[in-house]
């Protein structure tokens, strides 16, 4: 039923709008696919390593985000002739630092980063329903203040490619990746005298192309599917996989269809914004690639059959989904971005913003954890 | 009622509020397009967003021309590559023909000219232009 639901909304796509509105919706369901079977997650990730010190995740996002600028890089120096691609550049400024420092904090209460949120969603998690739903209310919230925010001082747009053409910048940002890989390495050889292998499968008792479609995926085809997609996002859609602008978008939409008027606030008075808003929520790239990414995560749980699993939500639970929600929305809001838009498209860009939404997000989320622990979620950590 | 039960109740909710959202979006969206023109055929909607219409919305407010103004879009990108008017008259709504494909942007067309939005661009494109003469294209 879910893959029926996918291609009907698939073609009716291709004949209302374009086929390359159709292609992005694809391209969200198979990022669904892919977070849901290499439950590849950044939030439970980073908790591990900051409460157990055990870096298989972390390493993973490491390598994605090489293999991702190892990607776009080239297309983004313009290699290519004839491809029309837009770098994913912020201005580093205090209103990432103190965007994504709340998102960090947002993404271990709520349970999810932005792609997470949405994927667990798709996997029929009602708690993240909680979450994403205050996480739109977030970001709406987010997009009427946000003049006040970007008001603050700001170094501007920082570019590595820019700066050093794509080549040296690859390099330097290579071996960037390459010290914090071993950072985390370390980190997890320190306390435990051994590392968990990454390319481990997950089970082994299924044949590859049965383990394909029913998953469990291992971590290394997480990472090598949502770098490819992607880069198709990147040459179809003309910029990198971004996650959060829908959700202030389909938030104002509602604020409005209720006899709101968020097409006075500043943000949605102008520029994409305000065309976003006033089209249809079909037409916006984002929305689709959402919208597709939470049908893939349901017809991936519905093959693995894990699909609404039997979670009990206890009021802790709903309490933190509700306050780590609205911290998700309004730090993505100020950071120009989720741990997709702003770090995977900041860094997979080239852009500095990527790299401070990085540190401040992971001091955000050590904060996180330990609200985590006084809010009786987690255990306190051995 | 199992939990399991419930769950699954909870989501199909969840499912059919979402789909009536954007239907009531999208069919909103529709009645305010102009009606074909008789005897040809309905045209497609245009859509999209302009470069990175993601970071539009991601990076765009502040990024360039449009942050102080209240967030244009990609107008921080587009001042880092060197952009013509082209693509921002087919990526902002505005009909002028150029097309999406052609221009490499999304568009975020209705299918007709909108002369109040593009007065309101001729100002931008203008700014846009110099931020691109300014800044530092690639």
């Amino acid at each position: 039923m879910t893959l029926l639901a996918l291609l009907a909304v698939s073609l009716f796509l291709q004949d209302e709008f374009q086929t390359r509105q159709s292609l992005l919706f694809l391209i969200g369901a198979g990022l669904g696919v892919t977070l849901l079977h290499a439950t590849f997650g950044f939030a439970g990730g980073w908790r591990r390593l900051i409460r157990e010190r055990r870096s298989t995740s972390a390493r993973a996002q490491i390598l994605l985000l090489g293999l991702t600028s190892m990607l776009f890089f080239p297309v983004l120096g313009q290699l290519f002739s004839g491809i029309n691609a837009q770098a994913a550049v912020a201005p580093v400024g205090l209103s990432v630092l103190i965007g994504a420092f709340i998102f960090g904090i947002g993404m271990q209460l709520g349970g999810g980063c932005g792609s997470g949120t949405l994927f667990t969603v798709g996997g029929g998690h009602v708690a993240m329903l909680v979450t994403l739903l205050f996480f739109v209310i977030g970001a709406t919230v987010a997009s009427a203040h946000l003049h006040w925010w970007l008001a603050l001082p700001s170094f501007g747009k920082l570019s590595l490619i820019s700066a050093l053409g794509w080549g040296p910048a690859l390099l330097a940002q290579g071996l960037c990746l390459i010290a914090l890989y071993a950072v985390v390495l370390a980190v997890e050889r320190q306390r435990h005298g051994n590392v968990e292998p990454l390319f481990a499968a997950k089970t082994a008792d299924n044949g590859f192309t049965d383990r394909l479609i029913l998953g469990p995926w291992p971590l290394l085809w997480g990472v090598i599917g949502l770098a490819v997609f992607n880069l198709l996002t990147l040459l179809i859609a003309g910029h990198p996989w971004s996650i959060t602008f829908a959700f202030g978008l389909w938030g104002a939409k509602i604020w409005s269809a209720i006899g709101g008027d968020a097409a006075s606030w500043p943000y949605w008075s102008s520029g994409y914004p305000a065309v976003a808003l006033s089209r249809s929520v079909l037409a916006d790239n984002i929305s689709i690639m959402d919208f597709g990414l939470i049908l893939g995560a349901a017809l991936a749980a519905a093959l693995a059959g894990k699909f609404a699993p039997e979670d009990r939500i206890k009021r802790e639970r709903l309490v933190a989904s509700i306050i780590g929600g609205l911290l998700l929305g309004y730090g993505a809001r100020l950071a120009f971005g989720c741990n997709i838009g702003a770090l995977l498209a900041g860094i997979g860009s080239g852009s500095m913003h990527g790299w401070l939404w990085l540190l401040a997000g992971f001091i955000g989320s050590v904060v996180g954890v330990r609200l985590r622990v006084r809010m009786h979620l987690d255990p306190p950590p051995r | 009622m199992s939990v399991k039960r419930r769950n699954r109740g909870i989501m199909a909710a969840a499912i059919v509020l979402g789909a009536i959202f954007v239907a009531l979006d999208h069919s909103r969206f529709r009645r305010s397009l102009p009606a074909p023109v008789a005897g040809e055929a309905e045209p497609q909607i245009e859509a999209g967003g302009y470069g990175s219409a993601a970071d539009d919305a991601d990076t765009s407010v502040a990024t360039g021309a449009g942050a102080e103004t209240g967030g244009y879009g990609a107008a921080g990108d587009d001042a880092d590559t060197p952009v013509g008017p082209g693509p921002e008259t087919g990526g902002y709504g505005v009909a002028t023909g150029a097309s999406p494909d052609e221009t490499g942007q999304g568009a975020a067309a209705t299918t007709t000219p909108d002369e109040d939005v593009r007065g309101d661009m001729e100002e931008y494109y203008k700014r846009l232009q110099l931020d691109a003469e300014t800044d530092d294209p690639r």
